[in-house]
């Protein structure tokens, strides 16, 4: 591969539920991580995503077993975390859509991120609903 | 738990959603062995084409950061070609496959997998990563068609419309660089069944990488 002559990092993270990519917010987020020298790291799907359904249209609730998979999924991804931030990276925060705050199981889900967050990185995870991005950012 | 009455998003809308399978560091550079990142964080232009394409992403865990974390050395096909590195693909495949399954079982189409032409693991002709990722697809029932590539310039610029961003059908892989010296017996078969197949096969337009190491 084509090395460059100069480290074109920044060194800045956000991190993204699986779902942004899936709505009109995505152009958006792309334009303002280039724009603000970003790399996107899309967080796994989430136990409760995409479920089978009951023949009534409601979506079946995950085992044990999917819970667990997703926090092993969401460990690797904070462990991934931990490694950028004692190299010096910056954890920019987690963009999140608005649909995932609208389920019960989508808020559980956030507070399980934000769990392993602070328990993986030592630090409380900033998140933003969006369209809301912080247009200025803390190096 | 309560159960979901969210709309299932891949069939309520009129058409089929479709998902691209994208390696980890077209949306995020951090991961790339150093001097070897082509943006400050997302390379904006593939992104952008794969949206405009109308396709939803997955972004795919970076195997090499997984294996060797952020200080590793830049590596070759043959540094990555150990049962070590193998290994360690299988553990995050198995977490990739049931998730690209789940989006399968909702609807979604999957298009195809957008990859770094040169990487050592993502390389779409030649990838150790790619390679482990189409074999356990295939394993799993989830046919992938079509590939693109970051292609191997300085900028890594993803001009839609390009030839050089298209690799094409992932049939046609090598799967093994053509220097590589660190294959097993088995991988030695493959590639001498895969070239004896290119060579009775149809011509297929395939942009092969012209240097392989990173």
């Amino acid at each position: 591969m084509p090395e460059t002559e100069v480290d074109l990092r920044r060194w800045r993270i956000l991190l993204l539920s699986h779902d942004v990519f899936t709505t009109p917010q995505a152009g958006p987020v792309v334009d303002w991580a280039a724009r603000h020298d970003a790399g996107l790291y899309q967080l796994p799907l989430p136990a409760h995503a995409l479920r089978p359904r009951t023949p009534a249209g409601r979506s079946i609730p995950p085992r044990v077993a999917e819970l667990r998979e997703e926090e092993a999924g969401l460990g690797a991804v904070f462990a991934d975390i931990a490694s950028y931030l004692s190299a010096g990276y910056h954890l920019l925060g987690l963009a999140i859509t608005a649909t995932t705050t609208r389920t019960a199981a989508g808020r559980a889900w956030l507070q399980r991120v934000r769990r392993l967050a602070a328990e993986t990185t030592g630090q409380e995870l900033t998140t933003w609903v969006l369209p809301a991005l912080p247009e200025t950012l803390q190096p | 738990m309560t159960p979901s009455t969210e709309a299932n998003p891949a069939t309520s809308g009129e058409t089929p959603r479709r998902l691209l399978i994208v390696s980890h560091c077209v949306l995020n550079q951090n991961a790339v062995v150093q001097p070897l990142a082509r943006s400050a964080g997302v390379m904006r232009s593939a992104a952008e084409w794969a949206l405009d394409a109308g396709y939803e992403i997955f972004q795919l865990p970076c195997p090499e950061f997984r294996f060797a974390g952020p200080h590793r050395a830049g590596a070759s096909f043959d540094d990555y070609n150990t049962t070590a590195f193998h290994s360690s693909n299988a553990r995050l495949l198995d977490s990739v496959i049931r998730h690209l399954l789940r989006y399968r079982e909702a609807g979604y189409e999957i298009v195809g997998g957008l990859h770094v032409q040169g990487s050592p693991a993502c390389d779409p002709d030649t990838g150790n990563w790619v390679t482990d990722l189409l074999d356990a697809a295939a394993a799993a029932g989830i046919e992938i068609r079509q590939l693109w590539q970051l292609p191997q310039t300085a900028t890594g610029e993803f001009r839609s419309g390009d030839s050089q961003v298209s690799f094409g059908d992932p049939a046609t892989r090598r799967c093994y660089p053509d220097d590589a010296t660190s294959l097993t017996p088995a991988q030695a078969e493959r590639r001498a069944a895969l070239a004896a197949t290119r060579i009775i096969g149809p011509t297929l337009p395939v942009n092969r990488t012209g240097a392989r190491h990173a």
